[in-house]
């Protein structure tokens, strides 16, 4: 044969290190793409150190038997005849289960090598392989590799030259007599073109009335109903049918090829193992997944992932900072002494007014932000004959404790205080400005008009500042998740959320798609496609955008901010994620008891991984897709909505002239309210009236989430800066929590935001993924009812808490006691169809 | 209005319209921003293009 004509297939289980070894030998470095439901790819590469050789990768599979699209593509290609000689790679760590679908390939009579991948691990384990013997057993060379570490890749080409030479292998191994029988009447009643090394393997097929290579070999009707009464006649005599009866006989020879060939070391308990029994746990599984969970939402939100975003909030989109905190503790100092001085003033002058002293040039001053001004007005007023007597008490709260004290001030304590001026943070060290300071004095020495200042300062500035502030929580959220994913706790939770699911008809495979949720609701819902079971597929795009993903993490951060103002509270936060999980384990059991989701929970296979470290370049990568997605975000959609939401709420009609309102209405303050926003708004506030925010504020802001939902962050940091609610409070979150009357209303307008229809973009695929305008309807109306629902419950119970009812309270009452009789009635008969008994989980570990 | 409010309005529109011409094209999905029409460079590494089979096999990477 010439060596150009070369062509190697390697094959093997999923997570043998076949991709390792294909990306060793070609210096491919690429992913291998075989996605089931979508297509299955092979991949072809030359041979690094010998151009005239083909590589073909094919994908993972078990068994040659074609049940799955990678398993036909495999065989397919096998029996395709291109393939000179066939890599048959082997996990030597797993030698019963790899060698199934290498005594497959070897029957194919193709010449075959089996690379004995992950020796070095075996070695580790301290497992020995009689290579030599293997090789008798299974009729072709064996050689030891280790992909990872480049050993035996010399010696295993040589081989696969030598087989490749020879055309063909025999296969050494043979089944029960009466079955060797049969498969050697079968290759008697075989047509005469069938080659004779290709003869067992059609044999074979034939006595497992595989379809495929039925149809191949063209039997005349005579010989196929004699191969019809023989292997009907051993099926009687076995009691089994025939598939299942070859399936036997492959493990027996396994078994004995096993225990011929594996010198095992004396069992013990792996790390994985050991961590495993605690993990995986009956009792213990779920509560851990709840404290690491907690943990990682605790760590990301209120503590390393908090510090990044207040600095990037209240500073670099904020008022600025001090390079290196360079001069901080000095100017807190003197902002401090100059924010006494300005509240003793405040106290006086009020009480000056009360007494009737004219103090209309102070307010002036105030209101046209002039400090010198006012302080010298203040002065001023302090100075009068009538102020002598004038005895104001003054108020301080401290900022950590709420401890609130107050001083007695009179007219020469504010004199006193009108001499101090506003620092200057510049006098203090090296100051620098944050990003609206920049902009603004950008666009003012550039002579722009206030419009435009606005629109691009109070718009786009305030509105994607706010969406990137919120870069190093999920920035924290996301180096925790993938760490997770990548060092194989998440697929413990998958088997542990099985147990859970499996309760209410669903199977742990569908959590992997609300694992995939935490990222974004988009993949998670397309990613369901290869659920089989239809029922549960719908119910899994129903309930899977529940999970908050990484777009809702501005939110639930803003919310925690709004509810607490210090850490003591941190389980604030969790506490968002577990309503998530909570929504979709409640509507999984509500919907699961109707006629629409009736079924069996699809049994659910999963291998666990060892637990390892996850490499650092997979770990980024994860991170860096997640991250980057969400900048993106902030730079094109949100973008895009914080210019629509600017001039929505900048123009208006007032008086009956529609303008630009700061304009139209002389500088009043709460111009917003007359905008074409709190107009539209305003229309809808009605709904959420019962769960307590009905402002158009709030409106604005969750019909701006389903554009996406980074947006409800966004339009309140417009709202608020527009509407200059920023300029008192010292954080966003306080002048967000600043427009709800209640905790409780906070709280509904997180859990309805959180629990409602995704944005548009999960809609859309919603829609696709359903393939269906009734299913469609069916998904959104149920997750804004849903979210509602919950809200309305929040926000009246909390009220009712505080000695407040109303009729919402019995709506509130009414719907908890319908939710509650749903979730506890007894499964309705034959809502589990007429299937058999479900199989539970199983780890294959 | 003065000509550098035109300019900085101008800009501001035609990245306006850029991004709504952009998400028309590709859809606005979270991970990728391409959504279904994710270019072969992203289908590697988004799991919409995976399903939930391959996904669970990543997760299991890695059996001993």
């Amino acid at each position: 044969m010439a060596a150009s004509e070369l062509h190697i297939a390697l094959a093997g289980n999923p997570n043998c290190g076949k991709t390792t070894l294909f990306n060793l030998i070609t210096g491919q470095n690429g992913y291998v793409g075989n996605w089931p439901g979508v297509t299955v790819e092979k991949k072809e590469a030359k041979l690094s150190s010998d151009k005239s050789v083909t590589v073909t990768d094919l994908p993972g599979i078990y068994s040659l038997s074609p049940y799955s699209p990678e398993e036909q593509v495999s065989r397919d290609y096998l029996m395709s005849g291109e393939p000179d000689a066939v890599i048959q790679v082997v996990d030597a760590t797993n030698l019963e289960r790899n060698l199934y679908l290498a005594l497959q390939v070897i029957e194919t009579g193709l010449p075959t090598v089996v690379a004995l991948n992950m020796a070095d691990l075996l070695e580790r384990n301290g497992d020995r392989i009689e290579v030599e013997a293997l090789s008798r057993q299974l009729g072709c060379p064996v050689v030891m590799i280790s992909a990872l570490k480049n050993t035996g890749i010399a010696e295993l080409f040589e081989k696969v030259r030598e087989v490749a030479a020879k055309k063909a292998v025999t296969p050494e191994h043979s089944f029960d007599a009466a079955i060797e029988e049969v498969l050697t009447r079968l290759e008697g009643l075989l047509p005469d073109n069938v080659p004779a090394h290709k003869r067992r393997y059609y044999a074979v097929k034939l006595f497992e009335r595989d379809e495929a290579a039925t149809k191949l070999l063209k039997l005349p009707a005579e010989q196929a109903a004699e191969a019809e009464r023989v292997i009907a006649q051993c099926e009687a005599d076995c009691d089994d049918d025939a598939e299942s009866i070859i399936t036997s006989e492959r493990y027996g020879v396994i078994a004995h090829i096993v225990d011929e060939c594996l010198r095992r070391a004396p069992a013990k308990m792996s790390t994985s193992e050991k961590i495993d029994r605690v993990v995986t746990n009956r009792w213990l599984g779920l509560p851990i997944f709840a404290a690491i969970m907690f943990g990682v939402y605790w760590l990301a939100i209120s503590t390393f992932g908090t510090a990044g975003t207040d600095f990037t909030n209240d500073q670099i989109f904020g008022d600025g900072w001090f390079f290196l905190g360079q001069g901080r503790e000095a100017y807190d100092e003197a902002a401090g002494a100059y924010s006494d001085a300005q509240t003793e003033i405040g106290a006086f002058v009020a009480v000056a007014g009360e007494q009737g002293i004219d103090i209309s040039a102070y307010t002036e001053a105030v209101d046209a932000e002039d400090a010198e001004a006012a302080n010298a007005a203040a002065a001023a007023i302090a100075a009068q004959p009538a102020a002598a007597d004038i005895r104001a008490t003054a108020e301080f709260e401290d900022e950590d404790t709420g401890e609130v004290t107050t001083s007695s001030v009179d007219a020469a304590a504010v004199i006193k205080d009108a001499a101090v001026a506003e620092p200057d943070p510049a006098e203090f060290g090296p100051w620098v400005p944050g990003v609206p300071d920049v902009v603004t004095g950008w666009l003012e020495a550039a002579g722009a008009s206030a419009i435009v200042i606005g629109l691009v300062v109070d718009g786009v500035v305030a509105g994607v500042g706010a969406v990137l502030g919120f870069i190093p929580q999920m920035f924290v959220l996301f180096v925790l998740l993938s760490f997770l994913e990548d060092c194989g706790y998440m697929a413990r939770v998958a088997f542990v959320m099985d147990r859970v699911f499996r309760r209410f008809g669903l199977s742990g495979k569908s959590f992997i798609p609300m694992l995939v949720s935490t990222g974004c609701g988009i993949p998670g819902v397309l990613s369901t496609k290869t659920i089989e079971n239809e029922k549960d597929r719908r119910m899994t795009v129903i309930t899977t955008t529940f999970i908050p993903c990484g777009a809702k993490l501005p939110i639930i951060a803003l919310l925690m901010g709004a509810l607490v103002n210090d850490n003591e509270a941190a389980w604030i936060a969790p506490l968002f994620y577990f309503l998530g999980v909570f929504a979709v384990i409640v509507s999984g059991i509500m919907l699961k008891k109707t006629k629409l989701f009736a079924g069996r929970p699809t049994p659910f296979v999963m291998e666990l991984p060892s637990y390892h470290m996850p490499s650092v370049r997979s770990w980024a990568l994860h991170v860096w897709e997640r991250v980057s997605s969400y900048i993106k975000k902030a730079f094109t959609i949100i973008f895009a909505s914080t210019v629509v939401v600017w001039f929505l709420s900048n123009f208006g009609v007032y008086k009956g002239v529609f303008g630009f309102l700061p304009d139209v209405t002389g500088g009043l303050e709460e111009f917003t309210d007359y905008s074409v926003l709190a107009m539209v708004s305003g229309a809808l506030s009605w709904i959420f009236a019962p769960l307590g925010f009905e402002s158009w504020q709030a409106t604005a802001m969750t019909v701006n989430g389903l554009v996406a939902k980074e947006n409800v962050v966004a339009t309140a940091a417009s709202i608020l800066h527009i509407s200059g609610a920023t300029e008192n409070d010292a954080s966003l979150w306080t002048a967000f929590g600043a427009m709800f009357p209640t905790v409780g209303a906070v709280a509904a307008f997180g859990a309805f935001n959180l629990l409602c229809a995704p944005c548009f973009a999960a809609m859309g695929t919603i829609r696709a993924q359903m393939d269906s305008a009734k299913w469609t309807a069916i998904a959104l109306g149920y997750e804004c009812a849903f979210a509602w629902v919950v809200g309305l419950m929040i926000n009246q119970f909390y009220l009712a808490a505080t000695g407040v009812f109303s009729v919402w309270t019995v709506v509130a009452a009414v719907f908890a006691a319908l939710i509650l009789f749903q979730l506890f009635r007894p499964m309705p008969k034959g809502a589990f169809g007429e299937d058999e008994e479900p199989e539970g989980a199983r780890s294959a570990a | 209005m003065n000509p550098v409010d035109i300019i900085i309005l101008a800009l501001v529109a035609i990245a306006f319209v850029a991004v709504c011409l952009r998400v028309r094209r590709k859809g606005s999905c979270g991970d990728c921003s391409s959504a279904g029409t994710c270019s072969a460079s992203h289908k590697r590494s988004c799991p919409a293009m995976k399903g939930v089979d391959q996904v669970e096999r990543e997760l299991s990477r890695g059996v001993r």
